[in-house]
């Protein structure tokens, strides 16, 4: 079986980088040399990941929260109140949608932003790299919006559309946050265009994605993912909790991926690593890099 | 009179700086003791400057966090790193490697400091069981359900510790707890658990007034749910920051309050609330009249003596000078609204 391994989402910073990011916020740091630190971080962080052949997001260390730089950037979309991220001790600062009309700071190059480091939204590493975008999905769960989903869906799929064209991307991790409800449908066909790996949490059901992505990446059950393999060309499954310091064993995981029937999977984490102290975070990540050897 | 819209705070208040500067170097000498009995002290002076009935323990002067300070002084916890809370702010998360056990008081040391100085309207604020378990990664127990008793079993021992040494100084008064549990409605289908190590935090302790504080919840009707069932007198909970900014005393005027409807319709024991009427995350100074509207619209929902009025949460996240400004606009807006109900 050929196995893929995919790290998304926020990568716990190194203390020195929580140091700039802390005098940047009080105006110690300008805007220009805080982003050099950023790129500098990330640019050790590919090259943690260069020789392991791990796919990957930016680390965002730029991104407050998933969803902040999002919602900066789109005219239509204020910030609101602090709110838990889920049943965790992390916070996100709510989106208030209204009507969403397009995007106002550039995304592609330096921009400050207020409450929030500055843009660019990514670093593009070459071969293994993948945007990162909330799937509507979450985000629209994760906000207060005047505008209905289906509406909010097109605009927001229209604005990461663009984005991804500024960057000249075509590999996207979606990522949902929020579990499905049966009721919940995300439509990426307009997105068709692009290779999109869907992350998903909790339990999935057959009619909650539209489209083809390349892959849905699971939490890990028989039937979620069931549904993996028949709606997308490579399943996905998340072997790696995001959410424990205590290590898995790489025997444990390959037991759990020969069990599965597949020619060829995606393993990834059951959430970004940002919830985990950065050395067990990078411990997780070479154990991710001898999964399938 | 004096019972009505009793003022209090909820718990941290920012450190001077000649004492966070230096807080983890010095952590445990005789330094850190001299500067942070000097901090509660000033805190305290300004809290009643404010015009606060309940000074708290002036702070938490002595504490840096409210998880990590708790877990530092057990055994059995172990700490990798800090872990992040929200944009910049990390906390130290640790992770339950062995049973756990009390290794040093947790707040015995602040009390008695407290008590030499003959402070009695103070409320301690300890972070309750189901708080620290969530808060912890768990390498140890069987699950969630073992770990958090495991905690409440610590933390009964810590109180009665603290119970013992508040008799000692002022023998049949009542000593007020606080148990600070902002995890408690994160996750819906644990509430039962949430009941049981509350309830095992304050088994056989007489004499107390027990709170509860939880902020930033989803969906507090989901403990409003269970509120009869654990063994507490109040609930301190945050508000302000869910409210609008626009004066007001209908509805739609005060979003953020109208639970509270709910709260009272299940209040079958009379447990008071403490009111969060001020946004500890944000510099706007809320005007008297916005504050006064607040008291006032919870006011039509319950009677006085059910209410108190405190700010959101601890407002360590604040300036000193913003902090205070906040508090004595919520004491002016209290005592307006004592007059008019005199």
């Amino acid at each position: 079986m050929q196995v893929e391994k995919l790290v998304y989402g926020i990568y716990p910073k190194t203390n020195e980088l929580r140091l700039h990011i802390g005098r940047w916020e009080k105006g110690m740091l300008p805007d220009a040399s805080l982003s050099e630190n950023i790129e500098s971080e990330k640019a050790l962080f590919y090259d943690l990941l260069s020789e392991r052949s791990i796919h990957h997001t930016d680390p965002l260390f730029n991104w407050y929260d998933i969803l902040r730089p999002i919602s900066l950037i789109v005219d239509g979309i204020e910030l609101g109140p602090l709110t838990r991220f889920k049943e965790t001790n992390s916070f996100y600062r709510m989106p208030l949608v209204g009507d969403i009309t397009g995007i106002s700071v550039d995304p592609k190059n330096f921009s400050p932003l207020n409450e929030n480091p500055p843009l660019p939204l990514y670093i593009n590493s070459g071969e293994y790299f993948n945007a990162f975008l909330p799937s509507p999905v979450s985000f629209f769960k994760m906000s207060r919006s005047s505008i209905p989903y289906s509406e909010f869906q097109e605009k927001i799929e229209n604005i990461y559309t663009g984005i991804l064209k500024e960057f000249g991307l075509k590999s996207l991790v979606l990522y949902d946050p929020i579990p499905y409800e049966k009721t919940d449908v995300l439509d990426i066909s307009p997105m068709k265009d692009f290779k999109i790996k869907l992350i998903t949490t909790g339990k999935l059901y057959s009619g909650n994605v539209n489209g083809n992505p390349y892959s849905i990446i699971v939490d890990y059950s028989a039937e979620n993912f069931k549904i993996s393999s028949e709606k997308s060309k490579v399943p996905g499954v998340k072997l790696v909790d995001g959410y424990n310091t205590r290590m898995e064993t790489l025997s444990d995981i390959n037991g759990k991926i020969e069990s599965l029937d597949a020619d060829r999977i995606i393993v990834s984490h059951s959430e970004y690593f940002d919830f985990l102290p950065r050395i067990i975070a990078d411990r997780k990540l070479d154990l991710m890099s001898n999964i399938g050897e | 009179m004096g019972k009505y819209l009793i003022s209090q705070e909820i718990g941290s208040f920012r450190k001077p700086k000649y004492l966070s500067t230096v807080f983890h170097k010095i952590y445990g000498t005789e330094e850190y003791y001299r500067l942070s009995e000097k901090a509660t002290d000033e805190t305290i002076e300004l809290l009643s400057h404010a015009g606060l009935d309940n000074i708290g323990v002036g702070g938490e002067m002595f504490r840096w966090e409210m998880y990590e300070h708790q877990a530092n002084r057990i055994d059995g916890i172990k700490f990798y790193g800090p872990v992040r809370s929200f944009d910049n702010r990390y906390y130290k998360k640790g992770s339950i490697v062995d049973d756990l056990s009390i290794k040093e008081s947790f707040h015995s040391d602040e009390l008695e400091y407290l008590l030499s100085r003959d402070y009695d309207n103070i409320k301690i604020p300890v972070t309750g069981p189901y708080t620290m378990m969530d808060w912890s990664f768990n390498e140890h127990y069987r699950d969630r359900y073992e770990t958090a008793m495991a905690f409440a079993s610590l933390l009964n021992g810590e109180i009665k510790t603290l119970k013992r040494l508040w008799d000692s100084k002022y023998p049949g008064r009542k000593l007020e707890i606080q148990l600070d549990e902002p995890a408690t409605t994160t996750h819906p289908d644990e509430m039962d658990m949430v009941v049981d190590s509350l309830n095992k935090s304050v088994e056989g302790i007489d004499n107390c007034e027990f709170t509860i504080h939880v902020c930033y919840s989803t969906d507090y009707r989901l403990l409003y749910d269970v509120m009869n069932d654990i063994k507490i007198d109040g609930l301190n909970l945050e508000f302000a920051n869910r409210d609008k900014l626009e004066p007001g005393t209908s509805d739609s005027a005060r979003p953020g309050y109208e639970d509270l409807k709910y709260f009272q319709q299940l209040n079958t024991r009379k447990k008071f609330i403490g009111l969060g009427v001020t946004d500890v995350h944000i510099d706007y100074i809320e005007p008297v009249q916005l504050i006064k509207d607040r008291i006032n619209y919870t006011l039509n929902i319950m009677p006085p003596d059910l209410v108190r009025v405190n700010p959101d949460c601890g407002l360590r996240t604040r300036s000193i000078e913003i902090g205070y400004e906040k508090l004595k606009n919520m004491d002016i807006a209290r005592k307006e609204i004592l007059k008019e109900i005199k």
